[in-house]
């Protein structure tokens, strides 16, 4: 790796700010297990040739190597959304249906051992994006989905079942038909069944919503024992509370418009909105407790001009919008 | 990753509550393993659980780590002075299993040996007392940690805690090495620029 230039004597805060990415790119780089000689060559003639260097790295090394003392680390990077606070709800039965991976390491855990006797996965999933990432996957059965931002999936493919679960953010499947193998994706609130279809679920930290583009699914909620049959056109809401809603009818165009980048509402409340828009916002936008959440809006967007749509609302709605610099905050305006 | 822990890193005598120790029994060595007793009866049963978090079932085997990891605070001259005994298992546990990968262990090997030579703070797990940040910084962190997408958070277990190559964790998730490059260095600099507010 050649560090990006670092030629400057004096410390002016832009070389103080490059210095310290440098660093911060040899901690990684170090990291890495893909270091060469030449690379730890080239570390040692840089640590050595200024003691702003050294301090600099060691500054850097010190976040690194304190990660590990960040009390519940391994809470936070594994558990399902850790954005969301604690919601009580009867997690054991949902768990036990994942099956695979979670549920044997739960078994472990627990000291249950029949379902480590299950037969192993073929083939174990796992795909994430970041905010303001759109990518759409090929799975091995031929299936496609396609994730929005700040989205996880993961599962396993077994001789017998497919199984996905969205663990974060929301995904458009387009699922290849195979009636020996039947797909099941599981979520936080319902698991939804199919053979072979194209259908919408987004999850969010108070609901779910399943929306069938083709074909038809079947939805059920393990907390509250209800099921519900969808056909194409028809989209279910489902929370924790009251389980899945009625069977609404949506809009394709509008519901669906987010995989080629453009997020549209017909009469939605801001705060769906804002959910929405921190899928791909670059600061984290925020609604104080002032904020008119339930303010209901009809909005369509491109993901990239979230900040002039912000700007926007600020002028032609009572909603005032404060940029600073690591979020975006939405207060009550005139 | 693959990893085993190294047999070297496993202690031949491993600690268990009441083992009688051969060393002379002065006041100072009978206080030590009291000590260690009440550390291993504390902490271990919560260490594994934590360690089955990050590693699953194995390999390495949460077990096998946990007790590596206590043999290696046995082996300390100045276990009085750790700060938070949990914190500095869990911690010595995961370098461990970084030390697991031998092209890891190279590089971490590479890099003390050059900071020795230039610094006056060491940088590793050997001294009880050394702690990378006060706790209201590592609380900041774990504030930017909370914020992290799914994909930044999965590439940071397996890159800091499960210590994977770039290249394994391009196996096992499909993206590129450039890209997960790019993504750790987000949060580095998210990190940085918290702790620097």
């Amino acid at each position: 790796m050649t560090p990006p230039g670092e030629n400057s004597r004096g410390s002016a805060p832009q070389d103080d700010n490059k210095r310290a990415a440098v660093a911060r790119a040899w901690v990684l780089r170090l990291s890495s297990g893909e270091d060469t000689e030449a690379d730890r060559l080239a570390f040692a003639e840089w640590l050595a040739a200024s003691d702003d260097n050294k301090r600099a790295y060691e500054k850097a090394q010190s976040i690194w190597e304190a990660l590990g003392e960040v009390d519940g680390i391994e809470n936070l990077l594994t558990h399902r959304d850790s954005v969301t606070e604690f919601r009580p709800r009867n997690s054991m039965t949902r768990r036990f249906l994942v099956g695979g991976a979670m549920a044997a390491s739960l078994a472990v855990a627990t000291g249950i051992g029949f379902l480590l006797m299950q037969p192993a996965p073929t083939e174990t999933l796992l795909y994430a994006t970041v905010t303001g990432e759109i990518e759409t996957i090929t799975l091995s059965d031929g299936s496609r989905v396609t994730l929005g931002g700040a989205s996880k999936l993961t599962g396993e493919f077994t001789p017998d079942g497919r199984t996905l679960e969205l663990v974060s953010g929301n995904a458009y499947f387009d699922i290849a038909r195979d009636e020996a193998r039947p797909l099941t994706v599981h979520t936080d609130d319902v698991n939804v069944r199919v053979l072979g279809t194209r259908f919408d679920i987004k999850t969010r930290p108070d609901f779910v919503a399943v929306a069938v583009d083709h074909g038809h699914v079947r939805v059920t909620s393990p907390a509250t024992g209800s099921r519900q049959d969808l056909t194409a056109g028809e989209k279910i809401v489902s929370d924790a509370t009251h389980g899945i809603s009625e069977v609404m009818t949506f809009d394709a165009g509008q519901e669906l418009s987010w995989r080629s980048g453009r997020l549209s509402f017909v009469d939605a409340p801001l705060r769906y909105i804002v959910a929405d828009m921190n899928q791909y916002s670059d600061r984290p936008i925020r609604l104080s407790p002032t904020a008119p959440a339930d303010l209901h809006l009809t909005l369509s967007f491109p993901v990239d001009q979230i900040e002039q749509v912000l700007a926007g609302l600020d002028a032609a709605y009572p909603v005032a919008i404060e940029s600073r610099q690591d979020d975006i905050l939405i207060t009550q305006g005139d | 990753m693959q990893a085993k822990v190294n047999e070297r890193d496993r202690s031949p005598r491993t600690l268990m509550p009441g083992d009688p120790v051969s060393a002379p029994l002065t006041d100072a060595a009978r206080q030590r393993t009291s000590f260690l007793n009440s550390l291993f009866r504390l902490h271990y049963a919560e260490l594994v659980g934590r360690l089955r978090k990050v590693y699953g079932v194995g390999p390495p085997d949460p077990e096998d780590v946990a007790q590596a990891a206590f043999s290696k605070i046995a082996e300390l001259d100045d276990l009085e002075r750790i700060h938070s005994p949990r914190a500095f298992l869990f911690r010595t546990a995961v370098n461990i299993c970084l030390n697991s990968n031998d092209k890891l262990k190279r590089s971490r090997a590479f890099v003390r040996s050059q900071l020795e030579s230039n610094f006056s703070q060491r940088l590793e797990e050997k001294s009880a007392e050394s702690v990378f940040m006060g706790k209201q910084d590592l609380e900041r962190v774990a504030h930017v940690i909370r914020q992290l997408p799914p994909k930044q958070r999965e590439i940071l277990l397996r890159s800091r805690f499960r210590g994977q190559t770039y290249d394994e964790i391009r196996q096992e998730t499909g993206w590129s090495q450039a890209d997960i490059s790019r993504q750790l260095n987000k949060v580095m600099a998210l990190l940085q620029a918290e702790l620097d507010r």
